[in-house]
């Protein structure tokens, strides 16, 4: 391993993680302003450290004082309180107002959250017309695999026969608003290896898509017209409200939630339900190290806009008594490319030649990413990189993926990320392997070897589809590290199959629901990517679902 | 607003305006930094109560900056002149307060680059 490239890579893992921390104080300061409240969980106020120090309980474990009568300014009274202005938030609140619910939306920031792009359904009019029809057994049978059954199959199973119906609704809504929806077809299909045509985008028309190793976020488009109907149909959404502290009557049903805002507190009680909506925790340092300490190994943390998966939400449900799912809970990792202000090469997470510090080859390449992401964690030193030869690009052009074909950079920018200290380049094998500091004679090895596999058409090593294998020959030759982002978490608390909390004996409490990313028995311990799109999938399907059942309750 | 503070917002208006030093007149964060957040007010007239108040060592919160600033859309049209306007994106427009960048007595920072590793703030020639 030579100095530098140990060097780099640490110390970028260390500003990311400092600066990760000082946002999060940040944003934690700003919210809870001292008040021994949710917020104050990331930030604690004085009081709530000298405790801390004394307890050395877990944030969540460590309710704070409650807010006292005094110091609420007015209470508001609706159906229904939900909890965050994300996807799965709103998508409840329009669901339950579609119904004639009375709601109200409490959200920390200033407008609501949104990121990405795939959104998974299953057999929509969409799928139906671009001719894929998916066997929602299989698919389900995929997944509880894949989560090794950690998960509430009826939840699973909700997803996939319900959000055809759910999607198709959304899909007229947005075209009579003048926004297309596509779907993309699998991510590296194999034999070997599942993939389901479930991604969704939403595709302004004449805008620009998401094309091979460039992103484009259109999630947003979405979201907009979302918030527009979820106002047109009476809900309210207060802004820049946090939500501190849940409110229990003397029977233990959840009544509302206190929310902090300009000046004071608002009390907000609910008739129907709370529902918590306020995401994942994957800013939350203490969190991550419980419940998926692997996620800490990610080079960055991406969640945007920081702050808002600092796991306010879980904090609250748990002081009410509220029980988590069994970790460990499954997290998102992800290379995010480099355009157009710099980040990972999504060339390293294709399924090329991965090697690790000794040189050798240690997978069948061919894997979703964050599982890629998983392997690289269980290598030494948890290093790796991808190595390809400067006929990488014409052995790609054929592999079909979602991204309307293979995702990987052009050569120039593969140049300058070589030129920036990103990615290595040697014009032989060996002087590949001096640049990255890997042993020479292990990597000549490996790449002859995986050449040979490559002519040969059969992975005698690894199992890789033949289609996938290609000779590693014509210098140069470069080496690409594989990195990790932490996007989000996908799962936290213990819901029965009604999304609805449990305490810590099974029990639901009444009056507490939690959905998106703040749910779990979803996912087992890895976001399948299998199923492009789950997260926002699930959040939108079983959202509305919720939020239609509670408004007709 | 009180006169006082019209007066001060004014000055440190002025200020601004004529040593353009505020947040990017140099042509990235990291080279050629301006002066701090806090010398700049204090060169404008600004007085340490005026935004920290009396207690001791409080921070300054974004509602205290927009006191004076008034908002964000407002002081991105301050920095249109820059690409990426620093005032005016997915941030600034949902969590972002001003102290994540603006930390008064160091030099400032910018958060962009957490996630867009590569984000220069230019300003235009
Ligand atoms: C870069 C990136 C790209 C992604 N791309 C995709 C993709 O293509 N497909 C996909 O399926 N998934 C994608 N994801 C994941 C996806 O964004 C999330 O899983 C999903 O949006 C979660 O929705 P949610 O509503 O549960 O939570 P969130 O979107 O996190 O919303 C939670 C909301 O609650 C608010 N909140 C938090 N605490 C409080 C409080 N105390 N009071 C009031 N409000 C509060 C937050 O500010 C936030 O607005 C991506 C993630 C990232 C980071």
């Amino acid at each position: 391993m030579s100095q530098k490239n140990d060097e780099t890579i640490q110390a970028n893992s260390r500003r990311d993680f400092l600066k990760g921390s000082l946002v999060a104080g940040v944003a934690g300061v700003a919210s809870a302003a001292g008040v021994a409240g949710v917020a104050a969980a990331a930030t604690p106020a004085p009081d709530a450290q000298k405790a801390a120090a004394v307890s050395a309980k877990p944030s969540w474990e460590n309710p704070p004082e409650p807010i006292p009568e005094s110091q609420i300014k007015s209470t508001v009274t609706a159906d229904m309180v939900i909890i965050g202005a994300g996807i799965a938030g709103l998508v409840a609140a329009h669901a339950a107002s579609e119904q004639g619910a009375k709601v109200v939306v409490l959200e920390k920031f200033r407008t609501f959250s949104v990121r990405g792009k795939d959104n998974a359904a299953v057999n929509t009019k969409v799928q139906k017309a671009a001719g894929y029809t998916i066997d929602p057994e299989m698919l389900i049978a995929d997944l509880i695999a894949y989560s090794q059954n950690r998960v509430h199959q009826s939840l699973v199973r909700m997803w996939a026969y319900r959000s055809g119906e759910v999607f198709d609704h959304y899909i007229d809504l947005c075209e009579a608003n003048g926004l297309g929806v596509k779907v993309l077809p699998p991510y590296n299909v194999s034999r070997t290896s599942p993939g389901y045509p479930t991604a969704h985008n939403w595709v302004k028309k004449g805008g620009a898509e998401s094309m091979g190793s460039e992103y484009i976020l259109t999630e947003v488009f979405f979201m907009e017209l979302l918030e527009r109907w979820v106002k047109e149909k009476g809900a309210e959404i207060h802004y820049s409200a946090p939500a501190q502290q849940l409110i229990k009557d003397k029977s233990g049903r959840i009544t509302g939630v206190i929310a902090k805002v300009k000046g004071g507190y608002v009390k907000y009680l609910a008739t129907k339900a709370v529902i918590l909506a306020t995401g994942g925790y994957s800013e939350n340092k203490e969190m991550l190290r419980a419940w998926a300490p692997w996620g800490e190994y990610a080079e960055s943390q991406v969640y945007t806009p920081p702050g808002g998966n600092m796991g306010d939400g879980i904090n609250m449900a748990c002081w009410a008594g509220a029980a988590l799912a069994n970790a460990p809970f499954a997290i998102m990792t992800h290379t995010i490319p480099a355009p157009p202000f710099g980040n990972d090469l999504m060339v390293a997470n294709q399924n090329l030649l991965h090697v690790n510090r000794l040189g050798l080859r240690y997978e069948n390449e061919n894997q979703p990413d964050p599982t890629q992401c998983c392997s690289r964690f269980a290598q030494p030193g948890r290093k790796a990189w991808a190595i390809v030869d400067s006929k990488y690009e014409k052995d790609m052009s054929s592999l079909q993926t979602s991204m309307g074909g293979p995702v990987v950079e052009p050569i120039a920018m593969l140049e300058e990320s070589v030129e920036k200290g990103r990615a290595f380049k040697g014009d032989s094998i060996a002087a590949l392997a001096a640049k990255v500091g890997i042993p020479a004679k292990a990597l000549e090895e490996t790449v002859a070897r995986y050449s040979e596999l490559a002519r040969k058409g059969k992975d005698e090593d690894f199992g890789k589809e033949p289609n996938l294998m290609y000779t590693i020959e014509q210098g140069p030759f470069y080496a690409i590290p594989i990195h990790a982002q932490l996007l989000v978490s996908v799962g936290s608390m213990n819901v029965d199959p009604n999304m609805q909390c449990l305490d810590k004996d099974d029990n639901p409490i009444p009056g507490l629901y939690a959905i998106g990313n703040m749910m779990g028995n979803f996912f087992g311990s890895d976001y399948p990517l299998i199923a492009p799109g789950l997260s926002h999938g699930r959040a939108i399907t079983l959202s509305y679902i919720l939020g239609q059942q509670l408004a007709k309750a | 607003m009180s006169l006082r503070s019209f007066i001060l917002c004014t000055l440190l208006g002025l200020v601004l305006a004529a040593s353009a030093a505020f947040a990017g007149q140099s042509k990235s964060f990291t080279s050629d930094q301006p002066p701090f957040t806090a010398d700049l007010h204090k060169s404008a007239g600004v007085s340490c109560v005026d935004c920290h108040g009396e207690g001791k060592k409080q921070s300054v919160d974004t509602d205290q900056c927009l006191e004076c600033h008034k908002s964000f859309e407002k002081i991105a049209k301050k920095t249109a002149d820059m690409t990426p306007n620093p005032h005016d994106n997915h941030l600034t427009k949902s969590s972002a307060e001003c102290n994540q960048c603006h930390q008064g007595h160091k030099a400032n920072e910018n958060i962009c680059v957490k996630c867009h590793s590569e984000m220069v703030l230019k300003r235009n020639k």
